[in-house]
């Protein structure tokens, strides 16, 4: 694991920078989603969370879930198209889980992803690094997170 | 109004140089939200500009884009307004809305149960969602052109919890934001200049009400309105003026007088009908039950007791209140930067920790941080048992503590940890 800036960050993840999601690789063309730690921290305290119909065809940047945080109400997009195959029911449960553990709170599973989609993510302890950091700086100067 | 700005320079932000301005009055509560997100359609990603006022070829003769719409309006007397994901029947006394003539709406937004009317201002914002900027940042900047319009009428209006507006501690604005799937953007906040408050009692399910029939001056201790900070009834058309300004200006953009579209009308003529005032809109998805419940510390003042309303598993809703002979002001301003967390012993910890009422109280963080976790846990136990528990949720406070179970139910299921007692 990285820790950059104060957050872990799992370099052997993929993230989608424009919505702080990261993507798991589970092989065969599906995946798993989830916010990362600065996604769930900017979000707020995310209070509900509800999902795009099972099997929906997703496009990337098509919202695959409506989050809920104490005073926002928004889309998250899927980082990749893919269908919804999965969800994880927890999180509807316990949604304050996504906040508490960003990596173990996963939201949703793609599959039928196209490999070289995936591949366009952000990936390697390098790039990872170098995008984190970019980002925390913006969000910190933002005023979103704290110094 | 002066539909003028200074170049802020802030081009760079997504809010682009023109705005239209909208005015209106005695909205509904149905269809003044539906009229809010017809706003939206022409900033979506697939979407060429405003109808009517056009993006490319401005009415006015200007070769500037119109890149938001800003509505400034007031509801008729009255509406009660529900967050998104908040029970109608558990936040609003629908028997008592019906017999005072109350509209009942929910907003597309999050956030508690408010009500809305001539002295309340309402400001929607409709714009194209800029990339990469995080909801918070999104309510800090549309949130500060408001907080520069109380400026303007002397008022030091600041940022506190989970992005209220407040003056010494006390909530004057409340805000919101909706980013729909388009990728358009709704900004939303409703500006206290007077309240009636006992009206407000008396619709909302406030549990202040039922303290010791100290309701009105258990809000007064939490809110307050342009027209007490000024010391004269300011009513919202008297603020409105300053208030587009300050957005403007906020935004380097200039102000262009305008009404709606056809094409919004219609759209809002369809939302009303297939969203706003849709019953299963209103009704809101199923939530699972909500609960309340309270716990008690000794501090050098007094004794504390602590109530925390709960929703699946954050708190919707906390509220001190006990003996003391004077609340701390610092304890107030925690019962908004608690209101909506998680419903877990680190989290509230890392909250208290930070904040200066356990101090002010004379007490150790870390003890007042357990009190509210175990109010927190009683609640949570109760959410998940079998009792019907009504869901915590209005603007400003939980309702008093519950009382069914044996006690030593309720010591097991506090005993239970944290994690386990989530809301089913």
């Amino acid at each position: 694991m990285l820790t950059v800036a104060g957050y872990t960050l799992d370099p052997a993840l993929r993230y989608e920078p424009a919505t702080n999601v990261w993507v798991a690789d589970l092989g065969d063309g599906r995946v798993r989603v989830g916010l990362d730690p600065l996604g769930a921290e900017t979000s707020g305290d995310i209070v509900a969370v509800s999902f795009a119909a099972s099997g929906a065809a997703l496009a990337a940047g098509e919202a695959m879930a409506i989050i809920e945080a104490a005073k926002f109400v928004g889309p998250l997009a899927a980082p990749v198209p893919g269908r919804l195959a999965a969800v994880n029911p927890a999180v509807i449960d316990a949604p304050g889980q996504i906040n508490a553990d960003p990596y173990g709170a996963w939201l949703a599973e793609l599959d039928g992803v196209p490999a070289d989609r995936l591949a366009a993510l952000v990936g390697g302890e390098a790039a990872i690094t170098a995008w984190f950091a970019d980002a925390v700086a913006r969000f910190r100067a933002e005023g979103a997170i704290a110094q | 109004m002066t539909p003028s700005g200074p170049d802020t320079g802030r081009e760079d932000t997504g809010i682009g140089p023109r705005w239209r301005v909208l005015c209106d009055d005695g909205a509904g509560a149905v269809d003044g939200l539906a009229l809010d997100e017809a706003l939206l359609a022409p900033y979506g990603r697939e979407a060429n500009g405003v109808d009517g006022v056009d993006a490319a070829h401005p009415t006015d003769g200007s070769h500037q884009p119109v890149t938001a719409t800003v509505r400034l309006y007031t509801y008729a007397p009255h509406c009660a307004l529900v967050g998104h994901y908040q029970s109608l029947e558990s936040e609003l006394d629908l028997a008592a809305c019906a017999a005072a003539g109350v509209g009942v709406g929910r907003r597309p937004t999050g956030g508690g149960a408010i009500i809305m009317g001539p002295d309340q201002l309402g400001v929607a914002i409709a714009t194209r969602a800029p990339a990469g900027a995080s909801p918070r940042t999104l309510l800090a900047r549309y949130g500060g052109g408001l907080a520069d319009g109380l400026a303007g009428l002397g008022i030091d209006a600041r940022f506190a919890g989970k992005n209220d507006l407040v003056v010494g501690g006390r909530k004057i604005a409340g805000l919101g934001l909706y980013l729909d799937p388009h990728g358009a953007l709704l900004f939303h906040a409703s500006l206290l200049c007077d309240l009636d408050v006992a009206l407000m009692l008396s619709v909302l399910s406030i549990p202040g009400a039922k303290l010791a029939g100290h309701g009105v001056s258990r809000v007064q201790e939490r809110i307050t309105t342009v027209s007490e900070q000024l010391g004269r009834h300011v009513s919202a058309a008297d603020v409105r003026g300053r208030v587009a300004d300050a957005l403007l200006a906020a935004a380097g953009a200039e102000g262009l007088a305008s009404v709606p579209t056809a094409a919004e009308q219609h759209r809002a003529a369809t939302l009303t009908e297939q969203r706003y005032g849709a019953p299963a809109w209103l009704s809101g998805r199923p939530q699972p039950p909500g609960a309340r419940a309270s716990a008690m510390l000794a501090t050098p003042g007094g004794l504390l007791r602590v109530y925390v309303g709960v929703q699946r598993d954050a708190l919707s809703a906390v509220l001190f209140a006990g003996d003391l002979s004077v609340m701390a002001p610092a304890l107030l301003g925690l019962e908004t930067r608690l209101r909506w967390c998680r419903a877990d012993p680190d989290r509230i910890a890392e909250i208290v920790n930070a904040d200066g009422a356990a101090a002010e109280l004379g007490v150790a963080p870390q003890a007042l941080a357990e009190t509210i976790s175990a109010a927190a846990a009683r609640a949570l136990a109760r959410a998940g048992g079998a009792s019907p528990m009504r869901p915590a949720g209005s603007c400003y406070f939980p309702e008093p503590a519950a009382t069914s179970g044996s006690p030593a139910e309720r010591d097991r299921r506090v005993r239970a940890p944290l994690s386990e007692r989530s809301a089913a």
